[in-house]
């Protein structure tokens, strides 16, 4: 998931809770003011009644007046709103100052504003009204007044409320989608720019490229220390690179001093049978550290990251070729081979490596094996087998593959060509396996 | 053949330059890049056989330098770094040859025979040996005018015997010469025997003598005596 859509679920929840909030909070001050205004609408309403009756000098009693219930509260002191009308059903508001609604008025006595279940007539049902009653005098006579306004429906104010606030939160979704991969792409530029870097960042390379210096404090911080750490890797690498090159170079050169010498020897018409022996051991001797001091090289190359010049390689033809070179040693020892090699197999790898491999499973396949014997050789795009007669082995097969396998018959084999083999796999990904039945070697390699 | 050796190991450039001497070259040896520079100035080489690092430059600039005084000498690199870079660097710049240490002397020895030839001797690619004509451009061989049908690594091993001739060439340093890296370390070097028999049967029956013996337990020599 993209770090910004991560972020903006998070803000979308706290704004859900926040504009939840806000739409209850809607809901009760919405219904506060509008029963105010209703209530207001109201006292209006008694003031009107009240000064129709009292301005009318012949008034004849009117009980209802539109939707309002008049009485007479003849006879009655100011005692009756105390005991009776103070109980009324409903009573839920109790203005103690008729001051808060008219400050100057003298005839009003009393008001009191109720919730009740009342028939409406133009609905022609009962429905949630408010009410007041008030007591006016007028001339001695107490007035009671019962007004109602129909009220709105709480269920409707909460509807109210829910589109209210309902309608920011689906816009703020809309262009949190619609915004977010532009924003996305403007903020994360630099990270995604350090990405890249890093994808194509290669310890071989000898340029000096390092991220650049950032205002935002997270990313500025993530491209210093990736500088440090390549700093620190190149360093590590070039050591490690020279350090191999120069054991190489101080191992060969007194090597080939001694063979030399060696060799020249060879030339004495001084020396004899058991002599020539004794040098040829020697200069075998040589040989076999030069060509370890190598291998171990390849190896510490490998472990080095040394060998990553990817191109498509076109195994099949290598194959062919070696298989070329190598013709007259396999007819010489009359060795049967059989290949089955399909065309232009091609696979992205270095080099080098495949060569080395490749090279390397050839000469077992030839060098272990018996005069006579056979060598079968299967190239497919997943598979490469070699299979070969030779001695049975003294060990697991799997053993086969660590360096210096105390499998050798004689001691002129390195011990190495197997290791490296399986190294060169594994850098490339590949499962190789031996096999060992019946007098015969099987190296599976799958690609 | 006149060679100059430019190698700043003393040691190795006393071994190469007392194996090339019994073959009657005349040669000369210098151990740095500024000495070579100056005997180049005053001396004409037919080839010069250079270690790639030298102490005060490389093989590569010898090679540049051989080129920029228009000088006419076919040019061995050797060198530690049998890299495929490293060998293109120096063909690249003009170099004839590349040995990766260790070599063989009689390897080397092949190698500067092979070189010479090809750039001296355009007109005439035989080598004869007694009875023995090889024409190393068409790869025919003769004896007494019968042509021998030899493969390519026999036509190769005749080659290379007769370049070191009355030298004891191990089995190893044989196998080197014709298979190269394939070889190194093999367990075992019966097919040279193989392939020497072989050889030696078709130069007997071409009518040849057989001056190819062996030398206990170790290799062959090829010689007239």
């Amino acid at each position: 998931m993209k770090l910004l859509n991560k972020i903006s679920i998070y803000n979308i929840i706290i704004l859900f809770f926040l504009l939840a909030g806000g739409c209850i909070m809607a809901f009760f001050i919405l219904k506060n003011r509008i029963n105010h205004q209703t209530d207001h609408a109201l006292v209006s309403k008694s003031l009107e009644i009240f000064s129709f009756i009292e301005s009318n000098t012949d008034f004849h009693f009117i009980e209802k007046i539109n939707n309002s219930h008049i009485s007479i509260v003849e006879g009655k002191d100011s005692s009756y709103f105390h005991d009776e009308i103070s109980h009324e059903e409903n009573s839920t508001d109790f203005y103690n100052s008729v001051d808060h609604f008219y400050p100057h008025s003298d005839n009003c006595l009393w008001l009191n504003f109720s919730d009740t279940l009342a028939y409406h007539e133009i609905y022609h049902q009962k429905v949630n009204q408010r009410k007041l009653t008030s007591l006016w005098i007028s001339k001695g006579r107490i007035y009671k007044i019962e007004t109602y306004n129909v009220l709105l429906i709480p269920s409707e104010i909460l509807k109210e409320s829910f589109i209210i606030i309902g309608f920011p939160f689906l816009l703020a979704i809309l262009i949190f989608i619609t915004l977010n991969p532009i924003i996305s792409k403007r903020i994360f530029k630099p990270f995604n720019r350090t990405l890249l870097f890093i994808k194509d960042f290669n310890i071989k390379k000898t340029d000096s490229k390092r991220l650049p210096a950032l205002k935002i404090v997270e990313f500025h911080n993530l491209n210093q220390f990736i500088n440090q750490m390549i700093n620190k890797n190149k360093a590590y690498y070039e050591n490690q690179k020279e350090f191999t090159e120069n054991i190489a170079h101080e191992i060969q050169t007194p090597l080939m001093e001694a063979k030399g010498k060696m060799e020249l020897l060879l030339e004495s018409p001084k020396l004899q049978d058991k002599e020539f022996k004794q040098v040829n051991d020697s200069i075998e001797a040589l040989s076999k550290l030069s060509k370890l001091t190598k291998a171990l090289v390849i190896l510490s190359k490998i472990n080095n990251s040394e060998f990553q010049n990817r191109t498509l390689v076109n195994i099949s033809k290598l194959m062919l070729d070696k298989l070329d070179d190598l013709s007259e040693i396999i007819k010489l020892k009359g060795i049967k081979l059989n290949h089955n090699i399909d065309n232009d197999i091609k696979i992205e790898t270095d080099k080098s490596l495949i060569d080395i491999l490749v090279t390397n499973l050839l000469r077992n396949s030839i060098d272990h094996n018996f005069d006579n014997g056979e060598i079968q050789i299967t190239l497919t795009s997943r598979t490469l087998t070699i299979s070969n007669t030779g001695l049975p082995l003294k060990c697991a097969p799997q053993e086969m593959f660590k360096r210096f396998s105390k499998n050798n018959y004689t001691r002129k084999s390195l011990g190495l060509g197997l290791a490296i083999v399986k190294k060169i796999c594994d850098e490339n990904g590949f499962d190789i396996e031996y096999l060992y039945n019946d007098s015969r070697h099987t190296l599976n390699i799958h690609f | 053949m006149k060679i100059l050796i430019i190698e700043d190991n003393i040691e190795l450039a006393s071994n190469i330059c007392n194996f090339l001497q019994n073959e009657g070259y005349i040669i000369s040896v210098t151990h740095s890049f500024r000495d070579a520079v100056d005997n180049l100035i005053d001396n004409e080489y037919d080839i010069i056989v250079s270690d790639i690092v030298l102490p005060d430059g490389s093989g590569y600039d010898v090679v540049k330098e051989v080129k920029k005084i228009s000088s006419s000498a076919g040019i061995i690199l050797i060198s530690v770094k049998d890299g495929l870079d490293d060998k293109l660097e120096g063909f690249g710049l003009g170099a004839d040859d590349y040995l990766s240490k260790p070599f063989h002397l009689p390897e080397l020895n092949a190698r500067l025979k092979a070189l010479y030839r090809r750039k001296f001797q355009d007109g005439s690619p035989v080598i004869s040996f007694n009875e023995i004509q090889i024409n190393t451009e068409n790869h025919e061989v003769f004896i007494n005018k019968d042509k021998l049908n030899l493969t390519r690594k026999e036509f190769e091993l005749l080659v290379y015997f007769i370049n070191n001739k009355n030298r004891v060439l191990r089995k190893q340093a044989i196998a080197n010469h014709l298979w190269g890296d394939y070889t190194d370390n093999f367990d075992n070097l019966d097919f040279v025997y193989q392939h020497i028999k072989n050889i030696r049967k078709k130069i007997i029956a071409g009518g040849g003598n057989d001056y190819i013996s062996t030398v206990y337990g170790i290799g062959y020599k090829f010689s007239d005596s």
